[in-house]
């Protein structure tokens, strides 16, 4: 085999050039299809939900003791804070020490592929409003965790 | 480095890896020997070579070629577009563990039937056999000396190779290696390599050489080149498609080997010439030997017991056991109780010097008690106070008693040995701890395993944000050999950052000294009585259990299957630990009212 490269010497070279080439065309072409631009995300002005964990409540595979947090990005007034749950379920919540999230703990646990929603009126310690935060939510039970920790 | 010298580390190679299988050397002679052949070339860096297919060709395997069907597909373009490799980390790298490969192999599970590591300070080297998730045979070695690590990784889904010439040979030597087939990688790459390089036109190749990689990898330097490189790879070696008449892709093969010599082209830049051809035709052949051993199903061998190391506290150098008998939990109507504990300390690569043995006892009790005197052989009274001069490979058992009273009601008992030791053969120093455990009644066990701690506070413990340790830093993906954010931590909670949840990270590995029972914990020195159910499988790694009660939920991951459910109090053993080999551990999340906090703020005492 090696015989036969060192005859062909510069015809498999162009060959290869050419390959690389094209390559190099294929990569760049399928990596920019695959790329996500991020543009620089602004500071926010306004009092508004920064996330709710888990992020996805359709299908959520949490442990059903979980507590839903929702995070803010200014601290929250907690007099204000209305939590209403549909259908009906006990619950408590939390406030975050920090004041910038609290957590919705169901009692004593929430029913695997029971649609919930859950709906969230809170104003900032400054007094500023927001629009009703709905969260809809549905436990999908846990069959197996991609969890595989090797030291 | 000539012909001569390299058949010469061939045979050097096959020989320390016999040694190694035989027990009968150190992890550093391996690890350099082994890095010493392979690595040659190469300053350091990630070395990674993936199949997923494997129809092996005889007959092309004496013009360097040999690997057809050499698919590495998707992952392998991944990684090269990320321009980093994701099989390993830095750290881990040529350091084997369960987490690289099964990405190597592109698959999601990993099912470990044979494993074998060993490190010792900067040298380690790392086997391990079993399945994929498509049930194919797969295989993984390597070897690290402190920043240099090589690894191998490949998985047989194709036909598998008929024996014939050579072949038949390497396979009949496999088939006598005993249950410690990983090791012949080495040993036959090495034979092979010494009969393959023997019929290499050495001097028509080097001549051809510079062109190819002047040409091909000096216009483009970084990941272009290695793309470059792999291609001209390709058909330097000749794997061709249609030179072989198998259904090989070029193209995947040649960006497979790319993104290998990717990494090492920054060092070939350097250093291109011989070293690098050698490794251009030598690597590829281990590869073949990998997947020929795959093919054969030789290596894939049930665990044995002896093979068995808790996870953290072994020792490349010695077995330290001990036995506690009766065994067992005991109730409170059983004091009096006399308990033997049985020592055995077994060299494993010859005799120890100097041997300091320690005693620990610690009991966890609601009453404030120390362990009761033990009584020793006459012949071993001192054995505790005085170092022993020498321990051959034969070994050393001894016995000492303790008996117990029905003030130890609700009581465990912690019963340890530690040792130190020099290693006759190199001067190292081995040390290492085992621990028995009985317990009585239902004691307060703060820590899930008796006696258990973190190996790694890099590691083990919790995110920590202001030193970027713990569960979920960039150290512990590295350790893990996992890209960031591979797995959700807690578990299954969509959590892959600080920015998706407050609790990211919070969780918690407790490594057993001895035991590998598990016991429902107190918290916060209160009994609970816990409700505990089956949670999940963690695939390649054990199952977890899930236990609520008093507002607590607390996650047991890591665990064998079989763990008792239902109502357990606080003391009652809920199961054991999975066996992962060396690795084995229990990790732990857990939650009050629902938002996870960081366990070891509540368990173990934070060791």
């Amino acid at each position: 085999m090696n015989g036969i490269f060192l005859k062909n010497r510069k015809f498999i070279l162009i060959i290869l050039f050419i390959l690389a080439l094209i390559s190099i065309v294929w990569i760049y072409l399928k990596s920019k299809g695959q790329s996500v631009t991020s543009l620089p995300t602004p500071i926010p002005r306004i009092f508004q939900l920064s996330g709710v964990a888990p992020k996805n409540g359709v299908d959520a595979t949490i442990i059903p003791t979980t507590a839903i947090e929702f995070m803010f990005n200014k601290s929250i007034d907690p007099d204000t804070l209305v939590v209403t749950i549909d259908p009906e379920t006990e619950f408590s919540f939390e406030v975050a020490e920090n004041r910038r999230s609290f957590f919705v703990r169901p009692i004593p646990s929430w029913t695997i592929d029971q649609n919930y929603m859950i709906k969230i009126i809170i104003e900032s310690d400054e007094g500023e409003k927001i629009p009703e935060i709905e969260y809809p939510l549905r436990l999908k039970k846990i069959i197996e965790s991609d969890f595989n920790e090797v030291f | 480095m000539d012909i001569n010298e390299l058949i010469d580390r061939g045979r050097d190679i096959r020989d320390v890896w016999g040694k190694f299988a035989a027990r009968k050397t150190t992890i550093r002679e391996v690890a350099e020997a082994t890095s010493t052949f392979v690595t040659s070339y190469s300053q350091s860096f990630n070395v990674a070579v993936v199949s997923r297919s494997s129809s092996l060709l005889v007959k092309a395997l004496p013009t360097v070629g040999g690997i057809t069907g050499f698919k590495t597909g998707v992952l392998a373009q991944q990684w090269l577009m990320q321009g980093t490799p994701r099989l390993m980390s830095p750290q881990v790298a040529g350091w084997l563990t369960a987490g690289g490969p099964q990405q190597a192999v592109g698959a999601s599970v990993f099912t470990r039937t044979y494993s074998l590591q060993s490190v010792s300070g900067k040298y380690g080297v790392a086997i391990a056999t079993g399945k994929n998730v498509h049930g194919a045979n797969t295989l993984m070695a390597g070897v690290k000396i402190g920043g240099s690590k090589i690894a191998v990784a490949a998985s047989a889904t194709g036909t598998k190779v008929a024996a014939s010439g050579v072949f038949a040979r390497v396979g009949a030597f496999i088939g006598s290696a005993g249950p410690v087939v990983g090791t012949i990688i080495g040993a036959a790459a090495g034979w092979i390599i010494g009969k393959v390089v023997e019929k290499i036109p050495w001097d028509k190749v080097k001549k051809a050489l510079p062109y190819i990689v002047g040409l091909i990898t000096l216009p483009f330097f970084g990941p272009i080149a290695g793309l470059m490189t792999g291609l001209g790879t390709a058909a330097l070696m000749g794997i061709g498609a249609g030179v072989l008449g198998a259904k090989a892709s070029v193209g995947a093969f040649g960006v497979g080997i790319g993104n290998f010599f990717r990494i090492l082209g920054k060092a070939a830049m350097v250093t291109v010439g011989t070293p690098f051809l050698i490794t251009l035709l030598v690597f590829p052949v281990v590869v073949a030997l990998v997947l020929f051993i795959i093919n054969s199903g030789a290596y894939v061998v049930p665990p044995s017991p002896s093979s068995l190391n808790l996870g953290g506290f072994s020792s490349p150098y010695v077995d330290l056991k001990k036995t506690a008998n009766p065994p067992g939990t005991f109730s409170n109507s059983d004091f009096p109780k006399e308990i033997t504990y049985t020592v055995t300390i077994k060299p494993k690569k010859g005799d120890l010097n100097n041997v300091q043995l320690s005693y620990d006892c610690q009991v966890i009790s609601r009453a404030n008690l120390v362990c009761p005197t033990i009584e020793l052989e006459d012949k071993y009274k001192d054995i505790f106070s005085k170092p022993i001069d020498s321990v051959s490979a034969a070994g050393l058992t001894f016995t000492y008693t303790s008996t117990y009273n029905n003030q130890f009601k609700d009581s465990a008992i912690i019963d340890s040995i530690k040792l130190n030791a020099v290693v006759a053969a190199d001067n190292n120093q081995a040390s290492t701890e085992v621990s028995a455990s009985v317990q009585f009644g239902t004691p307060p066990i703060s820590c899930p395993v008796l006696g258990g701690h973190t190996v790694s506070p890099q590691y083990n413990f919790s995110l920590n944000q202001a030193n970027n340790t713990g569960h979920g830093s960039q150290a512990y993906w590295q350790a893990m050999g996992q890209s960031p954010s591979s797995y959700a931590l807690p578990q299954s909670t969509g959590c892959h950052s600080t920015s998706d949840c407050s609790y990211y990270g919070y969780a918690y590995d407790i490594f057993p000294p001895g035991s590998r029972d598990v016991y429902a914990p107190t918290v916060l020195g209160k009994d609970v009585t816990w409700s505990c159910s089956y949670g999940f499988v963690n695939r390649a790694s054990g199952h977890t259990y899930i236990c609520t009660g008093g507002g607590y939920t607390l996650v047991l991951t890591h665990m064998a299957q079989g763990a008792k459910t239902g109502t357990i109090k606080s003391g009652e053993k809920i199961g054991t630990l999975y066996n992962q080999i060396g690795n084995t551990h229990l990790h732990i999340e857990f939650q009050i009212n629902g938002r996870y906090v960081k366990p070891e703020n509540y368990f173990c005492g934070g060791k």
